[in-house]
């Protein structure tokens, strides 16, 4: 998807929603249903009050609904969420998370979910000022980015000076080295832990390298 | 000065951002080489018009850009800044001066209302600089200049150093960049807006120390010599800054 402000985003919601019914399932694939297993793995309490930031269609909510989580909430820009996923969420709220405070109460979740979201924001310091606001102390913010210290990106960053996962075709704007993580994240949350989804390379040679964790 | 938010240097922190930025005038303004693209495009653009232009100066700090071209001929200066850190000195050379958080408040002027804008330095400090972008497009005239600048990502040692460390020097933890400007996300977010009259790099006098900076001296004068665009083949080998200069699409 082309880079869209956040009116013109609104203005193509059906397009969008369709896209997002399209991609239900092949969304979980993209992060190969990692997030699911993250989760899982980390949130023990299945009472815990979790807020999924850009809901999209509903899908990770109604994957961790499945596995007994009950506590569901939800917020995006516009309502994405599929018609058979909708009972499943406690309250869903549309607002730009750029701009805009969430309507939630300061501590308020125990969890907040972010899965391919902060590259999207324009201003994801509102964004990240605000989950802080509404999770309650100690509680957990789960997320990912797209990785630009892959060997991939730095390659092709050392030969022609770009970000091909912000290239021009596509809607990601926010971009998070080291320096802006740590000044953007890090102020407000505790680091835990990380890891990697690995995705094949598609460079010629690179791709032909057996024992890297892309290729297996 | 380190990463703070809009309201911190508004309130709490506001007497620490004064005494920092009541001193502050960026290198490339320092130098001279900021009024010297500036002229130079705005005499290729305008001619002898253009001391008549009417210019918003974006995030002034001090004024020391605002005084340097008032001081050159042009009069009508319009500033706009989170508060107003101008030193008394430099207050003369604006016309109007208006406060206004860049990333979360509408350009407090009507549409169409100037000429030209710059924002040296301004962008990357701003939470979210594509607003600030959508506003200076509805803020100048159709045709209208704008040159904004940024840290230059992709000079060689910014490129040594993100591979070798994954960050860039100019966007460390402790400094107040927030927002990078990679080639993609300018094409979208800026170039949407814009278009392009001319890009130039702005780099260190400091790299001309040393045994090694006579040589890149010798080098540059033979890239200078041998015409405009190898000049800035070579200088965007070194550049620390992008300047960017743009013409306001008609939509």
């Amino acid at each position: 998807m082309n880079y869209l402000t956040s009116e013109e985003i609104k203005k193509g919601k059906e397009k969008i929603k369709n896209k997002y019914e399209i991609l239900q399932g092949r969304r979980l694939l993209a992060l190969k249903g990692k997030n699911i297993d993250i989760f899982f793995k980390n949130i023990k309490n299945l009472n815990a009050n979790v807020l999924d930031i850009s809901t999209g269609s509903g899908a990770f909510l109604k994957a961790i609904c499945d596995l007994g989580y009950k506590n569901l909430y939800g917020c995006d820009l516009d309502d994405y969420v599929s018609e058979n996923i909708k009972h499943l969420i406690k309250d869903f709220n549309t607002l730009d998370l750029s701009f805009n405070q969430m309507p939630w109460e300061d501590n308020s979740f125990d969890i907040v979910t972010a899965w391919e979201v902060f590259e999207h924001f324009e201003n994801p310091h509102n964004a990240i000022r605000e989950i802080h606001r509404v999770l309650k102390p100690s509680g957990l913010l789960l997320f990912s980015v797209p990785n630009i210290f892959h060997i991939v990106s730095r390659l092709v960053f050392l030969r022609r000076g770009l970000f091909p996962r912000w290239n021009e075709t596509n809607n990601h704007i926010s971009v998070f080295p080291h320096g802006i993580f740590e000044k953007a994240f890090l102020r407000y949350f505790d680091f835990i832990s990380d890891g990697y989804i690995h995705a094949k390379i598609s460079l010629p040679f690179l791709n032909q390298i057996k024992w890297l964790p892309e290729n297996k | 000065m380190k990463y703070l938010t809009s309201e911190e240097i508004l309130n709490e922190k506001s007497e620490e951002a004064h005494e920092i930025l009541e001193k502050c005038t960026g290198k490339s303004v320092r130098d001279n080489f900021a009024f010297k693209v500036f002229d130079a495009y705005l005499e290729k653009g305008f001619g002898n018009n253009k001391h008549n232009l009417k210019i918003l100066d974006l995030g002034p700090a001090s004024g020391g850009f605002a005084k340097q071209i008032n001081d050159s001929g042009y009069v009508n200066i319009y500033g706009a800044d989170l508060d107003d850190y101008r030193i008394d000195i430099n207050k003369k050379s604006f016309k109007e001066f208006k406060k206004c958080d860049l990333s979360w408040e509408k350009i407090p002027w009507s549409d169409g209302s100037f000429d030209v804008a710059d924002a040296w330095c301004i962008l990357p400090h701003l939470e979210n600089p594509f607003f600030c972008v959508r506003e200076i497009a509805r803020v100048l005239k159709t045709g209208g200049v704008f040159i904004f600048t940024a840290p230059f990502l992709a000079s060689k040692p910014s490129r040594d150093y993100f591979v070798k460390y994954g960050d860039f020097g100019s966007y460390k933890a402790s400094n107040n960049h927030l927002v990078l400007f990679p080639p993609g996300v300018v094409e979208k977010s800026v170039l949407k807006y814009f278009d392009i009259l001319g890009i130039e790099y702005h780099f260190r006098t400091k790299i001309f120390n040393g045994w090694k900076g006579q040589i890149r001296k010798i080098v540059f004068r033979i890239f200078k010599r041998m015409g405009d665009g190898w000049r800035k083949k070579i200088a965007r080998r070194w550049a620390y800054n992008i300047f960017y200069i743009l013409k306001k699409k008609e939509l």
